[in-house]
């Protein structure tokens, strides 16, 4: 069974964590209570349901079947052979290992001009290797930025957690994000399939990017949820009169007059925006959660797993 | 350049709002955003280098100054015209005689001198008062100084010319007595007359009973507004008077003139109209100047309308262009003869005699016991005798004065002087007509001092033996020499002819007829009744009997219109040419008969040089922006704004 952090560890890891205050000792209290919570409501969840159809090798029976060639004849239950005088394999119980990749978007715009994103982004790939670690799954740490970069190999055992914070708590958020260059080099290899979270705000380069990389992600093994972190400012910024706007991963300067009547063609672009991107994601079997960061991270983070991760199914 | 209303430029201030705004503005917002891919989807961007943001802003500043300066500049009355010498004071004096009248382009000349002050007008500053006098033969003032330039410009526009003829002088007079109430002023005098020369014009004679303004006398703007090549042929006299002895005949004494100015000489028809119907026409070639006098004799009825007009080609003032009257009434000339009793002049009884008609001459006799004479003589021939005290009132003709009587100028001569060689000085003189002046011989009684009013016209020696004239307003003739004592006088028929014609001349400044005949601009007093037969000014009885109608008879250029008006006052002023009749029976006409009006002078090029304005002379930046420049910088100023508009906003999202 999966152990928990105790409080010890976590003031530790946050004392660790320096300044930033993205990690504080309450958070993996809350972290912890979590995680009891979704288990107890995974236990709930399993009655009268069988896991996997899946046979493996675990010491967990699960039934038997008529021998067949090719099948591994130490499998044979002899002594019901001897009862039927006929051959029959046992079956038991498989355990699957998932990899849990977090691929975190380390682009400037993740930091600026809102540290809320980054602190939300932080969190949430904090708490989702958590909880892929004291699940006993292997959690795989990425940074995504103009191009993907392996973070953290897989890792298993709880006790990797702070080595998990570490290695969020030093990454460095810069640079512009090439949507479809991280899409298209982030291939897992087929045996570490597992679940995809992919954490970012999706500005590409054009307002349409998002939604072609999005054709990179078909191929992906295993489930792929996609968080987009929003700050409200971004949705209704709020702006009017003459505004000298800085793009802050590509340094460009726009000097744009508004008036409320921008604003809402704004807003209404945005949605656009956002309802392509949810749009794409649905037609490629992809979960979609718009993250506001405004809003409690434990509700959107519940909310996350309630639907239908296999990382809430342990 | 000058600001009529400078006080406004004080809203200039305002400039500080847009500079403190350029130096002081708050600096545009910079946002950092995560990305720029949603706002690049908006409207068009203000995406422009940072020196032409610069620039623009700059420019914008500037646009803004100028639209504020010339909405100042319009608030403050910028005027273009040159600022004349300071002055505090302004007095217009407006020709509106008979010679303002005359057209140029289809205006008259009073229309476009109006039209020249209202541009001029507009130059002077609100604060100065202005006052209007309007001249003809009197100087009125229409307006005393006022600064409600609405005033002004509707007394201006009303002003109308009258068949008057004009006294410039007497408008000048009045227009610096004016000007001297509140100094330094300025006159512009507007008329068609040249200015004179500047050393009249700086005379400040009229004004020494001013004991302030002397010192500063006001600056003279003149003004003239005449035309180029005036050609102008008028009536200048015209006179009706009953031929002597002769019943049922007058004669008409008419004066026509073609003004100095004309380009050459020109035929004039002159035509004679009795009861509507020629009777007589001539045509008289007159040079520029020429006055030509006719006495035309003509046969008519008491009341008709006698009309004498003048045409010429390229006529340029029709006022002067008729005369008219009616024939006069045959009142019985009443003559009263006084002589020490028993010594009357035989000769003169016997011409007296013969003069006397019972509807044309009556002549009573008296003796110093009747002394003074009745009200109704018209005449008093003194033979031999004079009063102790002068009677004044009524013409005389004095015959051999036996002693020394002021204001008489005639001196008993101690003996007698035979006198065999008269000299006739002036044979045209009513006196002398159709009397032969050669072969007279006298007996010269008293010595004339005919040096003064009187006019010699029978002279024996270096003596006048017979004079008339006028002293103190009363005709005289004075016949120095006894006619019983006189050898071929008496005896010819020279003698009656020449007693004669001193009464009737002496009775014609009296004769109702001549009363009759006025020219414009003359006051005639009018009677409160019919009945009365003299002119004595009687306020009194006017404003008892009230408002007094007269129905005119006008000339307009063409024919006589009729006319009404109501008479207010006992005095009747003749300010229309036509005839005129009061409803208590007086009759009357009003005739131009100023050879000054006639006489059009043309423009005097350097007048006209001297009296443009400033702003024409060279060097002057506002050759063509004359008067109030307010609409010009309120449309520059739309100009500007149309500028900026199109300039920065012209790319707006609103």
């Amino acid at each position: 069974m999966m152990s928990s952090p105790g409080p010890s560890t976590s003031s530790a890891a946050a004392a660790e964590a320096g300044s930033d205050s993205w990690l504080d000792p309450a958070f993996l209290d809350r972290l912890r209570a979590l995680f009891l919570r979704l288990r107890k409501r995974r236990q709930l969840r399993r009655k009268g349901v069988q896991a996997t159809p899946a046979t493996g090798f675990t010491r967990e029976f699960k039934d038997f079947r008529h021998y067949t060639r090719n099948d591994d004849y130490r499998a044979i239950d002899w002594r019901l052979y001897a009862r039927l005088e006929r051959l029959f394999v046992r079956l038991y119980e498989e355990v699957q290992e998932f990899n849990v990749h977090v691929v975190v978007d380390t682009s400037a715009s993740m930091a600026q001009p809102f540290a809320d994103k980054r602190i939300h982004a932080l969190k949430l790939a904090a708490a989702l290797s958590y909880l892929g670690l004291v699940s006993q799954h292997r959690v795989c740490l990425y940074a995504m930025s103009d191009r993907v970069v392996t973070e953290l190999p897989p890792v298993k055992g709880q006790g990797s957690i702070r080595k998990v914070i570490d290695i969020l708590d030093h990454l460095e958020f810069d640079g512009a994000t090439d949507l479809e260059r991280c899409f298209n080099e982030f291939r897992p290899p087929r045996q570490r399939y597992g679940i995809i979270f992919v954490i970012s705000d999706f500005f590409g380069r054009d307002v349409g990017t998002a939604a072609q990389a999005l054709q990179r992600c078909s191929n992906w093994p295993g489930e792929s949820h996609f968080i987009q972190m929003v700050h409200p400012k971004e949705r209704d910024p709020g702006l009017e009169g003459e505004v000298e706007l800085v793009d802050v991963e590509t340094g460009e300067h726009r000097r744009l007059w508004f008036t409320k009547r921008d604003m809402e063609r704004y807003r209404r672009v945005f949605s656009a925006f956002e309802t392509e991107l949810a749009r794409g994601c649905l037609s490629r079997q992809i979960d979609f959660l718009p993250w506001q960061t405004d809003q409690s991270f434990e509700d959107q983070f519940v909310e996350l797993l309630s639907r239908g991760s296999a990382l809430a199914h342990g | 350049m000058q600001f009529l209303n400078p006080v406004f430029l004080y809203a200039g201030l305002l400039a500080l709002v847009p500079l403190l705004l350029y130096f002081f503005r708050r600096k545009s917002k910079t946002v950092r955003v995560s990305s720029l891919l949603f706002f690049k989807t908006l409207a068009r961007e203000h995406q422009e280098s940072a020196w032409l943001r610069r620039l623009k802003k700059l420019l914008s500043l500037l646009i803004t100054l100028l639209i504020m300066a010339g909405a100042v500049l319009a608030l403050a009355g910028l005027t273009a015209s040159p600022r004349p010498d300071d002055f505090r004071h302004l007095v217009i004096a407006v020709d509106r005689s008979a010679s303002m009248s005359a057209t140029r382009d289809g205006a008259t000349l009073l229309q476009q001198a109006v039209d020249d002050l209202d541009t001029r007008l507009a130059a002077v500053p609100a604060s100065v008062p202005v006052a209007v006098i309007a001249f003809d033969a009197r100087p009125e003032v229409l307006l005393a100084a006022t600064t409600n330039r609405r005033d002004v410009q509707r007394t201006l526009e009303r002003l109308q010319a009258r068949p008057v003829a004009a006294d410039p002088d007497a408008a000048l007079a009045s227009a610096r007595r004016l000007a001297a109430l509140d100094h330094p002023a300025q006159i512009w005098f507007a008329t068609d007359q040249p200015p004179p020369p500047p050393a009249d014009l700086s005379d400040p004679s009229d004004l020494s009973d001013l004991s302030d303004a002397t010192e500063t006398p006001a600056d003279l703007r003149w003004f003239q507004h005449a035309l180029a090549e005036p050609v102008n042929a008028g009536i200048t006299a015209f006179q009706i008077r009953p031929s002597p002895l002769q019943r049922g005949r007058f004669q008409a004494f008419v004066q026509v003139r073609l003004n100095a100015a004309a380009a050459g000489a020109r035929e004039v028809t002159l035509e004679l109209r009795l009861a509507g119907y020629p009777i007589q026409l001539r045509r008289l070639t007159l040079d520029p100047g020429q006055t030509e006098s006719l006495v035309l004799d003509l046969e008519g009825v008491e009341g008709q309308l006698l009309e004498a007009e003048v045409s010429c080609d390229d006529d340029a003032l029709a006022a002067d262009n008729w005369a008219g009257t009616l024939l006069p009434e045959l009142r019985p000339l009443v003559v009263a003869w006084y002589h020490e009793p028993g010594q009357g002049d035989p000769f003169t009884g016997f011409a007296l005699q013969a003069i006397a008609a019972a509807d044309r001459v009556q002549v009573f006799t008296g003796g110093p016991g009747a002394w003074p004479p009745r009200e109704g003589a018209d005449v008093l021939v003194l033979d031999g005798w004079l009063p102790d005290q002068w009677h004044a009132d009524t013409p005389a003709v004095v015959i051999n004065p036996p002693a020394r009587l002021a204001p008489l100028p005639v001196t008993p001569l101690p003996g007698r002087l035979p006198r065999d060689q008269i000299r006739v000085t002036n044979p045209g003189h009513p006196v002398l007509f159709r009397v032969p002046g050669t072969r007279v011989s006298l007996t010269q009684t008293s010595a004339i001092d005919a040096t003064g009013s009187l006019e010699p016209l029978w002279m024996a020696d270096n003596d006048a033996v017979l004079a008339a004239g006028e002293i103190q307003g009363q005709r005289l003739v004075l016949l120095g020499f006894s006619p019983q004592r006189s050898e071929f006088l008496p005896l010819s028929a020279a003698y009656p002819l020449l007693l004669g014609n001193a009464v009737l001349w002496a009775a014609a400044a009296g004769e109702e007829s001549a009363a009759t005949i006025a020219a414009t601009g003359e006051l005639v007093a009018l009677a409160a009744g019919p009945d009365m037969d003299t002119h004595a000014i009687d306020a009194a009885d006017a404003a008892t009997n009230g408002a007094l109608a007269i129905d005119w008879q006008q000339w307009d250029g063409r024919s006589l219109v009729s006319q009404s008006i109501t008479l207010t006052g006992p005095l009747l002023e003749i300010d229309r040419v036509g005839l005129w009749r009061s409803d208590h029976g007086r009759r009357g006409a009003g005739i131009l008969a100023a050879p000054g009006e006639t006489d059009l002078p043309a423009l005097d090029p350097e007048a006209a040089a001297t009296t443009a304005l400033v702003a024409d002379t060279p060097g002057a930046w506002s050759g063509r922006l004359r008067g109030d420049l307010a609409p010009w910088l309120i449309g520059l100023a739309l100009l500007l704004l149309l500028l900026e508009s199109w300039l920065f906003h012209r790319h707006a999202v609103h």
